[in-house]
Order: structure tokens, then C-alpha cells, then sequence
């Protein structure tokens, strides 16, 4: 953390005994200040110290409501999870006419930090955008380097459609 | 970002108020709009770049599948020009399993996701796809493509296979960075689908 200049007190009343207002005092104070400028930091002295990343979009198919990754990445940089976006897109084998995705067939989605989960979606049609909100979540910050996975964590039945996933987060600005 | 200059007030000094406010108008002035990210602690940031998944296998255009002398051929991902100087950190491989018949990932067909560079009078029209000879090592780079880093998968699960490597590599504005994917191991007949993705670091907007 970069060290606020210290900037000493003086009266106004000129002579005082304890604090004069003499002009050594108020060029010290200047030049402390003026010494900041080089040595502020990004995380400490400035406000709105991160970036919006978008991580993906990948598109798989979601055959199946067992436990399968569907991704995996590092944090960057510290991070904290935003917004998971899962549009289901009714395509497989390179046609539309096999898809199957309703409210007796759908999985769930899920984004783990680390072994925790933080959100899930269980997108139920093919004409609809599904998000869920980690803003609020005390999991959503994750640790640079610490190892992030989307995954199918369950569900009912037997869907069959292609979801692009996407997720939003915020990461520090960092050396 | 150079720091202020202000007028010295020695203490024998008389106390010269429109010095005192020269002082303070140039510092304030620093702070109205002339702050260089440059010039702060922590003037990067990092981020991923995300490719895929991507199906990785025989080519129709290089090799037929289900003949005895196919390989996988070997092609790019990713390819792109570095927009300023930066530092690729990391190359991640996610082999995604769906469980489809096209599979075909162990250590005899492995799966080699490698970062390179070339300078871009060279890099970029045969960046995409390489008829690189199997008797080739593969780690071995073709010129003008230079190694940054690479990720080897080489096992397969039902959940998935997430591989990575470190690289900390710099690459120069302009220079050309692809992702190659290129087959490995006693076989070398491998087919997957991958997800890619690299770290990498640069400087705030100048």
C-alpha cells in the first residue's frame, strides 16, 4: 500500500507558539503531497480499481444431466464472479429437429470456485436466456490462480441442445 | 507522469500567498486529469482469452479417417496480432468429453495445444494450418514459429481434462500468436474436442 502523505496542522494565527503557520511548513506540506504523484497505487488511492472480463462463450452441447465439466479456467488475477448467462440454442448433430429441452427435460448448469458453488440456471426453454446473478454471493470472489469449472451438476430427464455459456466478472487491475 | 514542481518556501521565507496557490494549483492540476495509469503500482491488467470447445481431428482436406496412414493434421485455433507489448502467462487446455464417438485422447494419441509467435511479415498467412510431417517432432517448432508454451492432454475422464502450463513469454506489439493443436504419441490419430484458453498480461491504454 502506497503511504498517504502526512500533512502537518498550523494555525492561522501567525506567531503561534506550537504550530506556526511559517512557509517551511506549508512547502513541506506541498511538497508531500506533490511527492504522492509515482507512488499512488491502483488497488489503494484509485477508486473503480477493476475491469468487466466476459469469460467464453462456449457453446457444447448438453446431452446428458450426470455430473460432466463442461469448463475449466484459472483466475487471471482476482476475480470476482458476476453473472452466469446460459442460451440454450436448439442444434444438434447440425440440425434443429432433434433438440429436446422442456420442463421434464433440462439440466443444471452450474459455476464452481474452487469445490463451491456459486450459482446455477436450469434453462427449461430453447427461446429463452437464462442468467443468474453471483453478485450477491459471499463465494463469488475467487483468488488469483484458484481454478474455476462449469459443469452439469444434475437435472431431469433427457435433454439434448447446445447452451452457449458465458460469465461475467471483475477482475483487479494487478502488475 | 512527472511530479509536480513546486516553488520552495524556506522557513525564513515571507509567507507569499500567491505562491502558496501556484503550489497548490499545480498539484491540483496533476490530480484534475493528468494521473498516468503508466506512472501507478499496478499499471496491468490480465485477462483470459477463451477459444472453443473446437473439434480437433481429421481433416477431410489432409487426411481420409478410417485408412490406416491418416494423422491428425496439425492446425491453429487461435490466431491473433498482439495489439501492444504483452506477456503471455499461461496456456490452458479443457478436453471437453461428451462422450461422442469421435473421441480419442490417451497417451499413444495425445493432444498437444501449443502457444507460439512469429514476427508478422511472416506469421500470419501460414498461420492457420501446417502439413507438418509425422516423423516431426512436434514440440519442435517450424520456422519462423517460435514456442512460447504448451499444454499436453493426454488422458481422458468422464468429467473432462483440464491441463496447464505457465509460459511468462513476451511477445512484442504486432507480433502474431496462434494456438496450434497437434497430434502426439505413438498413434497420433487423436480426436477431440478442446476448449483454449490463454492468460495473458498487458499494460492499462497508454
Amino acid at each position: 500500500m502506497s503511504t498517504l502523505p502526512a500533512i502537518t496542522t498550523f494555525s492561522n494565527i501567525v506567531g503561534h507558539s506550537e504550530n506556526p503557520t511559517n512557509a517551511s511548513t506549508v512547502y513541506n506540506n506541498d511538497a508531500a503531497l506533490a511527492g504522492a504523484f509515482g507512488s499512488l497505487e491502483m488497488s489503494d488511492s484509485i477508486a473503480n480499481d477493476n475491469s468487466p472480463m466476459l469469460i467464453g462463450p462456449i457453446r457444447v452441447p448438453i446431452v446428458a444431466t450426470s455430473v460432466v465439466a463442461l469448463y475449466r479456467w484459472t483466475a487471471p488475477a482476482a476475480v470476482e464472479l458476476w453473472e452466469l448467462h446460459v442460451s440454450p440454442v436448439s442444434a444438434v448433430d447440425g440440425t434443429t429437429s432433434d433438440s429436446t429441452l422442456s420442463g421434464s427435460a433440462y439440466a443444471t448448469i452450474s459455476v464452481y470456485n474452487a469445490a463451491t458453488l456459486v450459482a446455477s440456471v436450469e434453462p427449461q426453454s430453447l427461446t429463452t436466456s437464462y442468467t443468474a446473478s453471483m453478485s450477491a454471493s459471499g463465494d463469488r470472489t475467487v483468488s488469483d490462480g484458484a481454478v474455476i469449472t462449469v459443469q452439469i451438476s444434475g437435472g431431469v430427464g433427457a435433454p439434448k441442445y447446445h447452451a452457449n455459456i458465458s460469465i461475467l466478472a471483475y477482475t483487479k487491475h494487478r502488475e | 507522469m512527472a511530479k509536480p514542481i513546486i516553488k520552495k518556501l524556506s522557513a525564513a521565507s515571507f509567507l507569499d500567498g500567491s505562491v502558496v496557490y501556484e503550489n497548490d494549483a499545480r498539484i491540483g492540476g496533476e490530480i484534475a486529469g493528468n494521473v498516468e495509469i503508466s506512472d501507478l503500482s499496478e499499471p496491468r491488467s490480465r485477462y483470459n482469452i477463451t477459444v472453443g470447445p473446437v473439434y480437433y481431428g481429421p481433416d477431410s482436406t489432409v487426411v481420409t479417417a478410417g485408412t490406416s496412414s491418416w494423422y491428425s493434421p496439425t492446425v491453429s485455433a487461435l490466431v491473433f496480432i498482439a495489439p501492444r507489448d504483452m506477456t503471455v502467462l499461461k496456456i490452458e487446455a479443457f478436453h471437453y468429453s461428451d462422450g461422442g464417438s469421435y473421441d480419442n485422447v490417451d497417451d499413444d494419441n495425445k493432444l498437444l495445444v501449443i502457444a507460439e509467435t512469429a514476427a508478422r511479415a511472416d506469421g500470419v498467412s501460414g498461420a492457420y494450418k501446417e502439413t507438418r510431417s509425422v516423423t516431426l517432432e512436434p514440440l519442435v517448432p517450424v520456422s519462423p514459429w517460435v514456442h512460447l508454451g504448451y499444454a499436453s492432454v493426454d488422458d481422458t475422464e468422464s468429467t473432462g481434462v483440464y491441463t496447464s502450463s505457465d509460459i511468462s513469454k513476451s511477445v512484442s506489439e504486432g507480433d502474431v500468436i496462434r494456438v496450434v493443436l497437434t497430434a502426439a504419441g505413438n498413434t497420433s490419430k487423436t480426436q477431440a474436442e478442446v476448449v483454449v484458453t490463454l492468460m495473458v498480461a498487458e499494460d492499462h491504454a497508454e
